[in-house]
């Protein structure tokens, strides 16, 4: 996914976080972003994230799709893909749908990929097939 | 109905063959109207205001970056269309709106390819192209969400036009701020050569750029600001991006 977003020419890439800034606070973003410097605070963006292997960030994390090749120190949570490169370093819990996590990545902290499965209506499904048991139970 | 601003500088001897030719193009193309001479004094909306009574749907600036950045000022709220006559030096604006300088300025014009476009504005002044700090030290804070400190060395520009290293786009209600090392590749640090219309792409992955509405210029004290190149304010500023406030003429070779 990201190989094709960051060689496609057509798809630019709105935000960049250079190595020659830091960022404190909370920044959000519509658009994709990409980071090459420092953040402290959190970082949040509708669309795809992609931190740089020299990137260093101190903040919770959100967006769509990310790819992290850098230092994260803080929660990732993203709603699609998560795919983590062979130089990253996590220390948080990380929440995402699909997750791909590259030997040599460091991951210290909860992994949940349960999202849909937790909004899936299990119990009520259960809670259905007990009534339609109980009542079956109760013809018989 | 047109009515004509010529900077000061026009007054100069060896301007006086262009603005002849300049003047008959006009003539031939039927597009004479009203002349005013600007100067230092002389705020050039008064002169609107008037020219709106008598008719006037079109003002000109006839010289170079500055004119033209005064024309804009001048024009606040009325509802009239900018052009530009590119004559002189210091016209980099010109290349980014696709007007050729002199005679063939008139023929844009003549042309009346209108486009709709955004302005920044600084301290409640209004900019076409772009500002830079001059001084180290300035960061850009986003109101109370978060703060772009840049690192030594590097500096804040803020984009509305394209060009100059910059995809910043006019017409799309954001401005691009941008952070790069002094010197580098900045519009006026680079000297007045194609180079920088190009961008630089070696440097441009070391540049943290993002879009934004509205910020704050700040600084511990002593910060100054070139805005357009043409004057220089001090921190703290507020800039914001004001969408689609200005009609102006420009020419099919515009890079947006």
């Amino acid at each position: 996914m990201f190989k094709d977003l960051y060689n496609n020419k057509e798809t630019e890439v709105e935000t960049v976080i250079g190595p020659s800034v830091k960022v404190e606070g909370d920044f959000a973003s519509k658009g994709n972003v990409t980071v090459e410097g420092a953040v402290y605070g959190t970082i949040k963006t509708d669309r795809d994230l992609k931190v740089g292997s020299a990137a260093k960030i101190s903040a919770n994390v959100f967006a769509a799709n990310a790819f992290i090749s850098g230092e994260v120190k803080g929660n990732v949570k993203v709603n699609d893909k998560l795919e983590l490169a062979d130089t990253s370093k996590i220390l948080g819990d990380v929440e995402a749908k699909t997750l791909i996590i590259a030997a040599g990545a460091i991951l210290n902290g909860k992994c949940s990929m349960c999202q849909e499965t937790a909004q899936l209506p299990l119990s009520t499904d259960a809670s259905q097939n007990g009534i339609n048991f109980k009542k079956n139970n109760n013809k018989k | 109905m047109y009515q004509y601003f010529y900077d000061f500088f026009l007054s100069e001897e060896k301007y006086g063959k262009i603005l002849a030719l300049v003047e008959s193009r006009l003539a031939d193309l039927g597009m004479q109207g009203r002349t005013e001479r600007l100067n230092l004094f002389k705020d050039p909306g008064e002169s609107m205001a008037e020219g709106v009574k008598r008719g006037v749907k079109t003002v000109v600036a006839v010289g170079n970056e500055a004119t033209l950045a005064q024309v804009i000022n001048g024009v606040k709220d009325a509802d009239l269309t900018v052009g530009f006559i590119p004559v002189g030096p210091q016209n980099e604006i010109a290349k980014i709106l696709g007007i050729a300088e002199g005679t063939a300025g008139c023929d844009c014009l003549a042309n009346r390819l209108t486009q709709k476009i955004d302005l920044g504005e600084i301290n409640g002044q209004y900019f076409l192209s772009h500002v830079r700090t001059l001084t180290e030290g300035v960061f850009i804070r986003c109101g109370s969400d978060y703060c772009v400190r840049p690192v030594a060395n590097h500096r804040v520009e803020i984009y509305n036009l394209p060009g100059l290293g910059t995809k910043a786009d006019p017409r799309d209600g954001y401005l691009e701020a941008r952070v790069r090392p002094a010197g580098g590749n900045s519009a006026r640090a680079t000297g007045r050569n194609s180079s920088f219309f190009g961008g630089n792409k070696q440097g441009e992955s070391k540049e943290t750029f993002f879009p934004i509405k509205k910020i704050f210029l700040e600084s511990g004290g002593g910060g100054q600001i070139a805005v357009d190149g043409i004057k220089t304010i001090n921190t703290p500023a507020e800039v914001r991006v004001i969408p689609q406030k200005l009609k102006i003429i420009v020419g099919k070779n515009r890079f947006f």
